[in-house]
């Protein structure tokens, strides 16, 4: 699926501006990175993308279709969103959890069916989480928590997934974990909008990316081109060196010298 | 002349200050010893029960401010207290004591109970008031307390006080030797209703001694505090003879006697339920008419003795005391069914 | 809990409140024992006292307490759910202070039982209405629709307390202080009528939209991008959940720490989803209920009120419950 964002502004309500004129294409297929300081627009601008704020001026369309024009019930049947901060405050099974991204398929008194409990187990498994689908979420590590979270955005049907900040508390193994599988989806054809404020992630794991600052997108393109000293100078005011290792793998690493501005804040 | 007149007028004076300097001291139910000073021209009545023994002796032209008990408004006074006393608007109070309010009516007693003495006593004795507690709970108490007001009310008072502990000597030593007569596994059992159909009274209420004295027994004499609330099924356990309703609240003879699950219980099967008269006092409270409440009673208890004529002796009682003529209709309430 | 099993532990539990309602029909104060009653209602020309007895006043009053038990605790589930918090009480948005000011005003006034039922029913639809009305406009947040509810309750609470304070301590305190205490003495068939006919539909439409209600646990944001109205949907299950609390104070009284409590003992037994919950609540509710109510009329010769019951029993139950919740997750989050 295809998602674009097309001259996006955004101000909260009896706020500020957030988002100036973003434009932005994602898949069809692979990950597309949002790079940006704190306070630079990216979660407002995943808010915007996953249709849960209304812009206050441009478009955001899938596959073509305008979200204006969707009822929710179809927009979730195309989006999927694993937000920032994930509240559960009663402790839910795998399955069950999975199984809440049927809802747009469930009618209003009724309960998910045979059809729906297949969708849930194929998108536990696919993520590869089938031995644990009756534990609690209690007792599942972050990587995992987030791995459900992806899945239940399948279950939706979701070929496309937005995800704010995923692995920002995950260790590196779990990140690891979490974006291979996020890799093997993406490959297999779904598309992925991920938030982070780690630049060494996209250059790992993202095809595209996009940098954001003060709500407005600086560079954007293939990650591996993309990803350049100028352009995170441009986006977290800071100098970075990219390095290349001995065996080919590169990484983004922050240089001593002093920053050059302190990066601006849009409340 | 001029001198004469000015020793007689100093003479006249020096009389009436030796008159006013007369006290009486008495103890009252909490064994304080109060000090009244004669005459007693302005009572303020916040014992809501009290204020009936003023008027039963004689004093109620006396009363400046009057609770009354169960009348919280003047919408709520039956039409035969406002009959009794015409001034009643002005006269009723509610609610806590207003020191300043007894103050500016000029008081020179205050009758207050153990719950509103403390409020109330402090601040009037600093301006020199004397409050006296009372608290009748039992037909003793009740001819204490119109002798101990008897003995501070003046000479007119005293007599009535005495005539009512006569009354009341005669009619429970009457009932009581007819009581005895009957042995006590024949009493008639009988039920109390509050205001409610669930609410009866308990053991260690007036209303379970006026059916005691009357030669009744009370089925819910193990019952402790107040009014309790219970249920059809135990009403059944306790298969009463007689049903006695209070003579204050909304519960009929008729919500009884004409309701489909009342049926089962003896005392409806037999039309042995009756509902209390009121003319304005309530006859199950310590007042003096809960005379008449012992006699009534024992009239519904025991149809065939008929040891008093109630409705003569009501007509009698309400003119003696309140001054109040019993219309016939209120005479006849009395009669039992 | 392999699907065998769970199917096993609901057969039980919705059993349980069947079974115990209809014990509890042989129970009581009047008679010889469980064995007459039994005899006197199936056999014919046996104690007419007795059969008139449980099929008049024991029968409508077990069953008011099936219902009241089912209504308050399932309310307080999807309410605990659409709070996201463990600790919400079916009290909570202001309908039982509504209710309760209701009845006492009745009492006060009239003292016809019926128009204390209508009273309490119509003041808590009152109180359910401020409270959407301004917390709507607030945005219909549940923090929103909490601290009105909040304000709601204390502004009832305080006309309750003037209430109190004009009634005549002979006639009319009594009859409101034991009111405020709960029970269901004065159940009858005449009365049931309102209390079935809301509860039917009220735990009807709960039981229905049940696997829906899950959603409503998550936050705003994620249960808008599955595509639900949530705004909507919350209200909805706020109105269903108050009116079935409104109808059981209306009938009940004041009872405590049923919505509380059993919620969360049903969740220990079969886990958050509210496909399950639901039904698990309602009949644990039910059958608790009936044994507390059967408890209150025959223990003492006076009937004990309902409220005090439940908060002798809630409130140690609720404390084992929390330290069992506390040890299982390894100390306080």
């Amino acid at each position: 699926m295809k998602l674009e964002a097309r001259d996006l502004s955004y101000a909260y309500p009896h706020g500020p501006p957030c988002l100036h004129g973003v434009s932005l294409a994602a898949g069809p297929e692979g990950v597309t990175f949002l790079l940006g300081a704190n306070g630079s627009g990216k979660s407002t601008l995943l808010a915007c993308l996953a249709g849960t704020r209304t812009p206050t001026a441009g478009d955001v369309r899938i596959d073509g279709i305008s979200l204006r024009s969707l009822i929710p019930r179809e927009r979730a049947k195309r989006i999927g969103v694993v937000p920032q901060f994930p509240d559960a405050a009663f402790a839910y099974s795998v399955e069950d959890t999975v199984g809440l991204g049927r809802a747009p398929y469930v009618g209003l008194f009724s309960r998910p069916g045979r059809e729906d409990r297949r969708v849930v187990e194929r998108a536990i498994e696919s993520v590869g989480l089938g031995r644990l689908r009756h534990r609690s979420m209690a007792h599942l590590s972050g990587g995992e928590r987030q791995l459900v979270w992806i899945a239940r955005g399948l279950a939706q049907g979701a070929g496309c997934l937005l995800l704010d900040e995923p692995t920002a508390h995950l260790d590196p193994c779990h990140e690891q974990d979490v974006f291979a599988a996020v890799g093997e989806l993406a490959a297999g054809g779904a598309t992925f909008v991920v938030a982070s404020h780690h630049p060494e992630t996209a250059l790992l794991y993202g095809t595209h990316v996009a940098f954001l600052r003060d709500g407005t997108v600086v560079r954007s393109g293939p990650a591996q081109e993309a990803i350049t000293p100028d352009a995170l100078l441009q986006a977290y005011g800071m100098e970075f060196a990219i390095l290349t290792g001995l065996a080919g793998e590169r990484a983004v690493v922050p240089t001593r010298t002093a920053r050059q501005e302190p990066p601006s804040v849009s409340a | 002349m001029k001198e004469t007149a000015w020793l007689v007028a100093t003479l006249v004076v020096a009389l009436a200050l030796a008159a006013a300097a007369q006290t009486v001291t008495v103890t009252d139910t909490t064994g304080h010893a109060v000090t009244v000073e004669q005459p007693v021209e302005r009572i303020a009545s916040a014992y809501g029960i009290g204020t009936y023994y003023v008027y039963a002796l004689g004093a109620g032209d006396r009363l400046v401010a009057a609770w009354f008990v169960g009348v919280k408004s003047a919408a709520q006074a039956p039409a035969s207290l406002r009959a009794m006393e015409p001034r009643l608007d002005t006269l009723l109070r509610a609610g806590d004591p207003n020191v300043e309010d007894l103050a500016a009516q000029g008081t020179d007693l205050v009758l207050a109970d153990a719950a509103q003495y403390a409020a109330v006593a402090g601040p009037m004795s600093d301006l020199g008031v004397p409050t006296l507690i009372l608290g009748p709970e039992t037909a003793q108490g009740v001819v204490d307390t119109a002798l101990l007001l008897g003995a501070i009310l003046g000479e007119e008072a005293q007599a009535r006080a005495d005539a009512l502990a006569a009354e009341f000597t005669r009619v429970y030593g009457k009932a009581a030797v007819a009581a005895t007569a009957t042995p006590a596994g024949s009493r008639p059992r009988v039920l109390f209703l509050g205001t409610s159909l669930s609410s009866v009274a308990s053991g260690a209420m007036y209303q379970t001694q006026l059916i005691e004295a009357a030669g009744g027994v009370s089925v819910s004499a193990d019952l402790v505090g107040s009014w309790n609330t219970v249920n059809l099924e135990q009403v059944l356990v306790w298969s009463p003879d007689v049903i006695v309703i209070a003579p204050y609240g909304n519960v009929t003879v008729e919500s009884i006697t004409e309701s489909a699950d009342w049926q089962s219980v003896r005392a409806v099967r037999a039309r042995r339920v009756f509902k209390m008269p009121r003319v304005f006092g309530t006859m199950d409270t310590p007042l003096p008419e809960s005379l008449l409440g012992v006699e009534w009673l024992t009239a519904a208890l025991y149809p065939d003795r008929a040891l008093f004529d109630v409705r003569s002796d009501a007509i009698a009682f309400y003119q003696a005391y309140y001054g109040y003529a019993l219309s016939t209709e209120e005479a006849d309430a009395f009669l039992v069914p | 809990m392999t699907p065998a099993r769970r199917r096993a532990l609901s057969i039980a539990l919705l059993s349980l409140p069947v079974a115990l309602a209809f014990a509890a029909l042989f129970v009581g104060r009047y008679g010889n024992g469980v064995g007459a009653a039994f005899h006197s209602v199936f056999s014919a020309g046996a104690d007419e006292t007795l059969r008139a007895l449980i099929l008049r006043v024991r029968l409508p009053r077990t069953l008011a307490a099936l219902f009241v038990g089912a209504n308050l605790s399932v309310a307080g589930a999807v309410l605990q759910g659409l709070f996201r918090n463990p600790l919400v009480d079916s009290r909570i948005l202001g309908v039982s202070s509504g209710a309760a000011f209701g009845a006492c005003l009745a009492i006060l006034l009239t003292g016809s039982a019926l128009a204390v039922q209508v009273s309490a029913f119509a003041f808590a639809l009152l109180a359910v209405a401020v409270v959407l009305a301004v917390g709507w406009r607030l945005g219909a947040t549940p923090l929103a629709l909490l601290l009105v509810g909040i304000a709601v309750s204390a502004f009832f609470d305080a006309l309750l307390g003037l209430v109190k304070y004009v009634a005549d301590p002979l006639s009319k305190l009594p009859a409101i202080t034991y009111w405020l205490l709960g029970g269901l003495h004065a159940s009858r068939w005449s009365n049931l009528v309102p209390l079935v006919a809301i509860s039917g539909t009220g735990l009807g439409i709960l039981f229905l939209i049940r696997w829906r209600l899950n959603v409503l646990t998550l936050n705003d944001e994620e249960a808008a991008s599955l595509g639900v109205r949530v705004r909507a949907l919350r209200i909805s299950v706020v109105v269903v959940a108050s009116l079935l609390v409104a109808t059981s104070v209306a009938q009940a009284g004041m009872i405590g720490w049923i919505g509380l409590v059993i919620p969360h003992v049903a969740r220990a037994w079969v886990g958050s989803d509210h496909v399950h919950l639901v039904p698990a609540s309602a009949a644990l509710g039910g059958a608790v209920l009936v044994v507390l109510d059967t408890i209150a009329r025959t223990a003492l010769p006076g009937e004990i009120p309902l409220g005090i019951l439940t908060g002798l029993l809630g409130v140690p139950a609720f404390v084992l419950l929390l330290v069992g919740y506390v040890r299982a997750r390894g100390g306080t989050r």
